[in-house]
């Protein structure tokens, strides 16, 4: 008797257990997600959205993944984060040596300030991705570094080989091109995607509405910009940012030869052409890397790093107002356009938002070595 | 009196039981030293015979993070202070523990591994087999194969007889002018590289603000090349491939440079030399000038008269000026079309709707949704 009524509570609980577990995963399922392992051939650029899921580029396997992510441990410090030697901690964790890795982009959950890191190793065709989150140890002011397992995640993925004019008619198949995301970001429910062919030479920039549903077909646009008023050409984006200014959406987009183009959103439209503003030259022999933008006193500031110049600070006002460039740039190395700071921060290669007083950046060191660095929002934007 | 009786019996059944369990606990019977093994292909790493109370007290807690833990050994072949171990995953197998590495290990490194048995620490270190590194790899082809070239060409393609590691490129490769100096600040450098999904094509791009009229870096430092002057491309050995050797040989490209193609690619001047019908003769499409090779090879397809692909093989020829089709079957009499996609470009980076950089004031920007055209021909 009392061994009958233990196991029909044992199967009760059971019952009620799987029901639990059902509905967990099925609450993600309807937004197209589901639970595994995703089946990704490469990480590359990173982007979040508000809620904390994880937007990441598969440019081998011409993907865009969402996966949502761990929100239970948040950092509300205020306080400065930093940690030397990145690299060599990630080779560490990867069992192997600096020169094999890679740290290809950098984003920062916007719920729990966690810093994600995507990383590769290797530098053959056996080059092997993964995810490791850079967090605060304990209240100190040092990182830590941890390895984001994607074996058990909620996950969705949006194939961009799906989109039509792309595959439709080539016949002979797609066999030695590739494309390349150079950049994503997630704007107003949409996940923006740009890139680079191995063969053509044009700028691809696509608008996926998120959930990824099905086979739903995203928006690709072309983009041109006015090079000194006269000659358009349709150059591949090195790297972009959603901003908003007065209430109005824009995309400022910096290209693979230095112009920095700007363009509302509303003029992004399915199957569209844009003609972007050339708002700034910012002189020959740099290829811009990163865009980061911040709130400060008020007011919204842009940073922008580069290869082979200090990185840049813009007002977002000073880009929307300016004119599209008419004259060439008459002098070698000399910028033109809208106007911008100088910061003595050179040798940036991953820039994003940390916290309220704080962005996060990784420089290449003086030694060689990767430096995780929190730099104040105050000394990037305050006039004294 | 039974009562009695059924309690003795419990409580022997109990000694029975307590007895039991410690000598199963205490008995050394069957349990050995554990032992670390590395199986042959460097996949797995597994702990056996571990006794039973040590795994015990492992599986309760985390012992994952404490007490088997394997690291990459350091150029001294030490473990540094503060070292972070290797990331996996741990299972528990019978009297053993797995551990898999989420990353697979390297060649050439040496790894130590160190499991806690009990209050002792064991040890193992072993060392990943060194490839072997003699060359075998080497440049097939740079495109275009022409040497001579327009003075905005926007592309190289380099062509390598195997796969290819990334990250080495821009520094193995050179452009010399004449007189054997360098070049300087000739090449777009991506950090994403641009290579084929086998690694064994190599895009390299021009800087494109030095062939775009009006634009800065044209205005700042000319031109890349001037015509008439002859340039040579050379690619280091030194470049990796997908194993870590080094390449066979360096490889050199001599060419030319001629004046600008500020012109898009005209259908109307290809000529197409037909094929009889019942023969299995080469149909041959002279473009009249070079095309790009990669797009060359994939957006040109010949089509029968219900608009299906003609099964075949395609091939590139004279030096990018040609494409030559040789179909699987004989040619049935009749009417065939060819099918261009319109981002086809010629060695300037010009396609078939726009010019590599519109001219606004004398050419109009295609916007058209169009993807493709269609020439005509006729096999009798």
């Amino acid at each position: 008797m009392n061994q009958k009524k233990r196991l029909s509570w044992l199967m009760l609980s059971m019952v009620l257990l799987a029901a639990l577990s059902l509905s967990f995963n099925s609450r993600d399922a309807k937004d197209g997600f589901e639970f595994g392992k995703p089946e990704y051939k490469s990480i590359g650029t990173l982007a979040f959205s508000p809620d904390g899921t994880l937007f990441f580029a598969d440019s081998k396997g011409a993907e865009i993944y969402a996966v949502k992510m761990d929100l239970s441990k948040k950092d509300n410090s205020k306080e400065a984060l930093n940690m030397v030697d990145v690299d060599l901690k990630l080779a560490e964790m990867m069992g192997t040596t600096t020169r094999d890795i890679r740290v290809v982009d950098m984003a920062t959950n916007p719920v729990t300030k966690s810093i994600v890191l995507s990383v590769s190793k290797g530098t053959g065709n056996n080059t092997e991705y993964g995810l490791v989150s850079l967090t605060r140890d304990g209240d100190s002011k040092n990182g830590k570094l941890e390895h984001i397992s994607l074996e058990e995640v909620n996950y969705s993925s949006y194939g961009l080989k799906d989109a039509p004019s792309e595959s439709d008619k080539d016949r002979r198949g797609n066999s030695m091109r590739t494309s390349s995301i150079t950049d994503i970001a997630f704007y107003n429910g949409e996940v923006y995607v740009t890139g680079i062919s191995n063969e053509e030479f044009s700028s691809t920039f696509r608008k996926i509405p998120f959930p990824f549903k099905g086979k739903q077909v995203g928006s690709k646009i072309e983009i041109f910009h006015a090079a000194h008023g006269r000659f358009e050409t349709n150059a591949p984006i090195r790297t972009f940012m959603p901003f908003k200014l007065d209430g109005k959406d824009h995309i400022l987009a910096a290209y693979t030869c230095t112009p920095l183009v700007s363009f509302p959103v509303s003029d992004v439209k399915d199957g569209g052409h844009v003609m972007g503003k050339t708002v700034a030259e910012l002189g020959s022999n740099n290829v811009p890397i990163d865009l980061v933008a911040f709130e400060r006193g008020g007011k919204s500031h842009i940073v922008l790093s580069n290869s082979n110049r200090s990185a840049m600070r813009f007002d977002p006002a000073d880009l929307v107002s300016q004119k599209g460039l008419k004259d060439p740039v008459e002098e070698r190395f000399v910028s033109d356009g809208a106007k911008y700071v100088q910061l003595p921060l050179v040798q940036v290669l991953q820039l994003d938002d940390l916290n309220e007083d704080y962005i996060a950046v990784i420089q290449r060191w003086g030694n060689g070595s990767l430096r995780f660095r929190s730099l104040p929002k105050r000394w990037i934007a305050d006039e004294r | 009196m039974s009562l009695t009786l059924r309690l003795k019996s419990r409580l022997a059944t109990l000694i029975l039981l307590a007895s039991l369990f410690l000598f199963t606990m205490c008995s050394p019977s069957g349990e050995g030293v554990p032992r670390i093994i590395i199986s042959d292909d460097f996949q797995k790493i597994s702990v056996d015979n571990i006794s039973s109370s040590v795994l015990n007290d492992l599986t309760k807690g985390q012992l994952e993070k404490s007490s088997f833990l394997v690291y990459v050994l350091n150029k001294e072949g030490a473990v540094s202070s503060n070292q972070l171990p290797i990331v996996g995953n741990y299972e528990t197998v019978g009297s053993s523990i797995q551990f898999t590495p989420t990353y697979s290990f390297s060649a050439a490194n040496s790894y130590l591994v160190k499991f806690k048995n009990g209050e002792e620490w064991m040890e193992e270190t072993f060392d990943m087999p060194r490839l072997n590194m003699s060359p075998v790899t080497s440049v097939e082809q740079i495109y275009p194969s022409s040497e001579l070239l327009p003075r905005n060409i926007l592309k190289f393609y380099m062509q390598f007889t195997d796969s290819m590691a990334q990250r080495f490129s821009y520094q193995n490769i050179a452009l010399l002018d004449a007189r054997g100096d360098t070049v300087r600040d000739a090449f777009l450098e991506l950090e994403e590289e641009l290579w084929s999904p086998d690694m064994k094509r190599f895009t390299l791009l021009l800087d494109p603000g030095r062939i775009k009229r009006g634009l800065g870096s044209q205005e700042d430092l000319g031109y890349t090349f001037r015509t008439g002057s002859n340039y040579s491309l050379l690619i280091n050995a030194s470049w990796l491939d997908a194993w870590g050797r080094e390449l066979t040989n360096n490889f050199r490209k001599d060419f030319t440079i001629k004046a600008d193609d500020r012109t898009k690619p005209d259908l109307n001047a290809w000529q197409i030399e037909a094929p009889k019908a019942s023969s299995n003769d080469a149909l041959t499409i002279n473009f009249n000038e070079p095309m790009d090779f990669g797009l060359a090879s994939r957006l040109v397809q010949i089509l029968n008269e219900q608009e299906q692909p003609v099964e075949g093989t395609y091939e590139l020829s004279n030096a990018e000026n040609s494409l030559v089709f040789r179909p699987s079957t004989s040619w049935t009499s009749g009417n065939y079309k060819i099918l261009v996609g319109v981002v086809l470009e010629d060695l300037a980076g010009n396609n078939l709707k726009n010019l590599f950089d519109v001219d606004n004031q004398t050419d109009n920007t295609s916007i058209s949704d169009e993807t493709h055209r269609l020439i005509s021909f006729t096999v009798n």
